[in-house]
């Protein structure tokens, strides 16, 4: 995990990105019991290109620089593969600018807040997704009122609404 | 149960994920290899 943090800090340092936060199960993981996951979900901010279109290509070019192997839609560092993703909506672009600086055996980093990881997962919506945020509330690690709060701005009240009835 | 959990770092829960994958690892390549042999011979 720690090549996998170093690299995408490199990333920045770099400016082949602007920012990234770790969303996914392992972003979960800081807050809630720990999940299988089989890879490290990183939502990423790419500098404004000049046609507009969005391409990881010099995101994945800096990886396999750095001894990641292109594996899939993954980079791979040791056990650990890694998924890019970008600030693809208003609520994830919302996720990454908010999230904590966080310390991950020395190597700093950035995780979603607790309330962005469970309205992404409703997002989402896999059944693994509801299954998360029900975790959070049963855990009591996330704010009931600021997550419907978030759900409700960003259309997903009627999301919310079933995980807390139990019927996702 | 639950405040030993609570009370797992960050790192101590992504090491504990893991070492799911790998046990998950070898019980795949274990099932993978088994069912390569066809069923055992009495």
């Amino acid at each position: 995990m720690q090549s996998v943090l170093r690299a995408l800090n490199r990333l920045v340092s770099d400016g082949v990105i602007l920012a990234y936060a770790i969303g996914g199960a392992i972003g979960a993981a800081f807050y809630i019991e720990a999940a299988q996951t089989e890879d490290v979900d990183a939502f990423t901010v790419l500098p404004s290109s000049g046609s507009g279109l969005i391409t990881l290509t010099a995101v994945y070019e800096a990886l396999t620089a750095m001894g990641g192997v292109v594996e899939r839609e993954y980079v791979r560092f040791g056990n650990w593969p890694l998924r890019v993703l970008t600030d693809a909506n208003p609520l994830i672009a919302e996720a990454i600018a908010e999230a904590v600086a966080v310390d991950y055996e020395g190597t700093p980093t950035r995780v979603f807040r607790a309330e962005h990881l469970c309205a992404v997962a409703l997002q989402t919506g896999r059944s693994k997704d509801y299954l998360r945020v029900s975790m959070f509330l049963e855990q009591g690690a996330v704010d009931p009122q600021a997550l419907l709060s978030l759900a409700e701005r960003f259309g997903l009240a009627d999301r919310m609404g079933k995980v807390q009835r139990g019927e996702s | 149960m639950r405040e030993y959990l609570r009370s797992k770092t960050w790192a101590e829960k992504v090491e504990s994920i893991e070492r799911m994958n790998v046990a998950d690892k070898i019980a795949k390549e274990t099932m993978r290899k088994a069912l390569a042999r066809g069923p055992a011979r009495t």
